[in-house]
């Protein structure tokens, strides 16, 4: 009989309970722009973008530059690289003068988490209410929700999420993801 | 936990949303000559029914709108959802 201490089961942090585990990641300084459009303004914004922008619920849409996520009706949060926003803040006004709109640079409003790895799911869905299947939350698609109460948008990516928080709430959040994975062995990485 | 449709998002948990009260109240037209009495109505009185509710609500960590559901206030079953401006669906028998 193979020998067993009273707590080989239980769950030290950092070491995988699976087979890769999941990883938390800092982006920093992702560029943001919030936009409000309606009406004509919404085909105009898509010829600055070089695509349409996207208009069913819940779903993003990109390019190589930029890629915007729906928000609602008639609003999008446009990321980017922080090098790409100068410029994109500047296709917008030019693309929109002439239209009722407002584009504002919320870089600094949100930190970025990248959850990645096969378990990023499981442990999302401890805290979130979603459906977080590929087939309702996957690649192509974004949502808001809650995260542990705090208010997030869920941009799911390949493997995994990358997570909007307010920055007030942002340290809450990391905190947060590092117990909740810390069964799934979850690791910092730069 | 209620399972509210968003007319906007879909169907979300409850806790992503804000409640807001009977739907449908109007400010008194003409307000610097409006009675008391019809203040009093638009500020305090509401129905309070055991049944079929306009109620509002606001999908504060979604999509931050304000909509309108039809909820049955005792078996919490919700009957519809619309946007503001939309005709009111007929309340349930
Ligand atoms: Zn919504």
């Amino acid at each position: 009989m193979a020998e067993c201490a009273p707590l080989d089961n239980v769950i030290r942090p950092g070491e995988p309970n699976g087979p890769s585990g999941v990883a938390l990641i800092d982006r920093r300084f992702i560029g943001q722009v919030n936009l409000r459009v309606r009406g004509p303004a919404v085909a105009a914004t898509g010829a600055a973008l070089g695509y349409a922008l996207p208009v069913e619920a819940n779903t993003a849409v990109g390019n190589g530059v930029s890629r915007s996520c729906w928000l609602g009706p008639d609003e999008w949060l446009i990321v980017c690289e922080d090098e790409q926003r100068a410029e994109l803040m500047q296709r917008l006004a030019q693309a929109l003068s002439s239209h009722a709109h407002a584009a504002t640079d919320v870089t600094d409003a949100r930190a970025v988490l990248r959850l990645a790895g096969a378990c990023a799911r499981p442990v999302l869905a401890k805290g979130c209410p979603l459906d977080l299947h590929p087939r309702r939350l996957g690649p192509g698609k974004v949502a808001q929700s809650v995260l542990a109460r705090a208010q997030i948008m869920i941009l799911p990516i390949e493997e995994g999420y990358d997570l909007f928080v307010a920055r007030s709430f942002a340290s809450y959040v990391w905190a947060w993801l590092l117990d909740a994975g810390a069964e799934y062995g979850i690791r910092v990485e730069p | 936990m209620l399972l509210i449709p968003c007319p906007y998002c879909g169907e979300r948990a409850e806790l992503e949303f804000r409640y807001g009260g009977e739907a449908h109240f109007r400010r008194p037209d003409n307000h610097l000559e409006a009675s008391d009495e019809s203040w009093a109505n638009y500020l305090f009185m509401r129905k309070n029914p055991k049944g079929w509710h306009r109620e509002r609500w606001m999908h504060i960590a979604g999509c931050k709108r304000w909509f309108y559901v039809v909820r049955h206030t005792v078996t919490h079953r919700i009957a519809a959802a619309y946007k503001v401006g939309d005709p009111w669906p007929d309340l349930p028998a």
